[in-house]
């Protein structure tokens, strides 16, 4: 892999809810930003990508919309978590542990074979 | 769950709201892109430039947001649906023609399938028909099929251990029925063993079947028809006494009106036990004569046994009472098929019939078709320059056929709805004719459910077939030349 990673479909999908339940209601580019900022800038988004993630969030019902003021006093649309993107954070944090830990042991043990 | 709400926020999305909404939140985004680009010390074009590069392109962008907001694939099929309705608007002459012709073609099959479907495929309305046997008895060179008599009926009742049961009856009793205050009518019956209704599985509209102590009893069991029409629907006919041919009967039943007849051709008014035939037919064979055939005979099934098993065993027993009544059944054996089906006797000249009228109406219909198809031929000849257009405009060749198919299926469609409405005029015609029978028959044709799936199925294919010869000669002689052809 490159030095700039790219991001996979539904992997942005989770960034996005984390991003968002840590940060609390957010607009687009700042988040394609923070999440930017947090993978250490490993991560390179096309931020064009970003908004029919976040469309299909909102279709399922993970996030919602509506538009106010940026910190510039820029009009800009937020989003935030409703209280089943909340529940699909906690859950996709515990899939996500189980699966590295899984994975782990693998080459934990073939690097000891 | 979510999947299904965020189909349906799409399918809603397909209506058009939310373009200018996401218009606004793309400006709002490349602004605050700039503004950063401003604050690290970029020049205002170069802010600009760097945003947009790192958006991928505001169209780009633009366009998977729109494919995620709606369906697209739905939306190019709505599209290209309102614009073959247009392609046909703009030829109103060349479209009547066309729907006529597929049109008359398509009623002319949907009429003869509902013909089939009602004297072939139509099942009798009672439970299970299924497992719902007509038996007969075949004779060594003779034409099928023969009837039953009480002795043979009683014999194959008490051994065949492959039907649950068995009921066996009198096809066809005239009677003069007076009663409910009007003059008497000519009505026909049948005379059925008490168990008839019960192994039918036929629910009474209203009162009972036979009970089995009643085979010699005077009551009698009446049609919904002939209570509607002679009763008035009458909710206390149950326990009245009707007249029939000079002997009193009392009303026990009323047998629901979508039940015609086993063979659901004859048109039955009444049903009494078979044991009183003698006082309603002047010259019944008599009761105890193996070589007399007068009865008719239906069979239930046992769950789980399968026809061949029963057709084994019918055989095996055809042998046995051949042996032990040399004299009659010598040569007897067994035959059945599904209850309500064509009878035996008529089954084969009837399926000839409607199998040559088929053939005849499915050439009518390619004939159509064909003219439709030259029609069409000469229509897309004369349209080179704008299919010419679209394939300069970036449209495939396999999208220019699929607009071309689309408006051929319309067609087809089109003429499918108009060859319904001629077929359901045809067939109530067809229905309204007497036939010249001493006995009432019931041959109404009504439009099922099977023939509107075949017709539709028909008027696809026709569609599809009489378009694919000029899509595929359009989409493969057109060239870009013809564009400055006037």
């Amino acid at each position: 892999m490159g030095e700039k990673n790219e991001v996979w479909q539904g992997t942005l999908a989770l960034m996005v809810l984390r991003t968002l339940e840590t940060m609390g209601p957010q607009h687009g580019y700042g988040l394609a930003r923070r999440i930017e900022q947090t993978s250490g800038d490993k991560l390179q988004l096309n931020y064009g990508t970003v908004y029919p993630a976040l469309l299909k969030l909102e279709q399922e019902g993970y996030i919602r919309s509506h538009w106010g003021a940026s910190e510039n006093n820029r009009k800009a649309k937020f989003y935030e978590l409703t209280a089943a993107g909340k529940r699909r954070v906690r859950k996709a944090a515990e899939e996500w542990e189980q699966t590295t830990e899984i994975v782990a042991r693998f080459f934990v043990s073939a690097e000891e074979a | 769950m979510r999947t299904l709400r965020a189909m349906f926020l799409r399918l809603v999305g397909l209506l058009g709201r939310g373009r200018d909404d996401f218009n606004a939140e793309l400006d709002s985004h490349l602004e605050m892109h700039i503004d950063d680009g401003l604050r690290a010390g970029l020049s205002k074009e170069e802010a600009r430039r760097q945003a947009l590069i790192r958006l991928g392109g505001a169209e780009q962008a633009r366009q998977s947001y729109r494919e995620r907001r709606s369906l697209p694939g739905l939306e190019r099929l709505l599209r290209d649906l309102r614009f073959a309705l247009r392609t046909l608007g703009r030829h109103p002459a060349m479209t009547a023609i066309a729907i006529l012709s597929i049109g008359l073609g398509i009623g002319a099959n949907a009429t003869i399938f509902s013909m089939v479907s009602r004297f072939v495929l139509r099942p009798a309305p009672v439970g299970d028909p299924a497992t719902l046997l007509s038996l007969h008895i075949g004779e060594k060179d003779q034409q099928c099929c023969n009837s039953f008599n009480p002795p043979i009926y009683r014999d194959l009742r008490d051994q065949a251990t492959s039907f649950a049961s068995m009921a066996a009856y009198y096809e066809m009793i005239p009677a003069s029925l007076s009663g409910g205050g009007k003059e008497p009518e000519r009505a026909w019956g049948q005379s059925v063993t008490t168990n008839f209704f019960d192994m039918l599985e036929l629910g009474m509209v209203m009162g009972r079947g036979f009970a089995s102590s009643e085979d010699r009893a005077p009551v009698v069991v009446l049609s919904e028809r002939l209570w509607r029409r002679r009763f008035h629907g009458n909710v206390q006919i149950v326990g009245r006494v009707v007249q029939l041919s000079g002997h009193a009967f009392t009303v026990i039943g009323v047998a629901p009106g979508s039940f015609h007849s086993v063979d659901q051709i004859l048109e039955i008014d009444f049903w009494v036990p078979l044991g009183v035939s003698a006082e309603l037919v002047a010259n019944l064979p008599p009761q105890d004569a193996r070589d007399w055939h007068w009865l008719a005979v239906v069979g239930r099934l046992r769950a789980g046994v399968t026809r061949e098993q029963a057709s084994a065993e019918l055989n095996t027993l055809a042998q046995r009472f051949a042996a032990a009544y040399p004299a009659t059944d010598k040569d007897n054996s067994f035959l059945f098929e599904q209850a309500g089906s064509l009878p035996p006797r008529m089954r084969s000249a009837v399926l000839l019939f409607l199998a040559l009228l088929g053939l005849v109406v499915v050439l009518l219909l390619a004939i159509a078709g064909m003219n439709v198809a030259n029609l069409l031929f000469a229509q897309v000849a004369g349209r080179q320059r704008e299919l010419a257009m679209h394939l300069a405009l970036g449209a495939s060749r396999a999208r220019l056929r699929g607009k071309l198919l689309l408006e051929s299926v319309l067609l087809g469609v089109g003429g499918g709805l108009l060859g319904t409405a001629l077929s359901v005029w045809a067939t109530g015609a067809l229905s309204s004719f007497h036939l010249p029978a001493p006995m009432p028959l019931n041959v109404r044709i009504g439009d099922d459910w099977r023939t509107l799936l075949y017709t539709f199925a028909l008027s696809v294919i026709a569609g599809v077939a009489l378009g694919l010869g000029p899509a595929l000669a359009a989409s493969q002689t057109v060239a870009y030349s013809r564009i400055n052809d006037s």
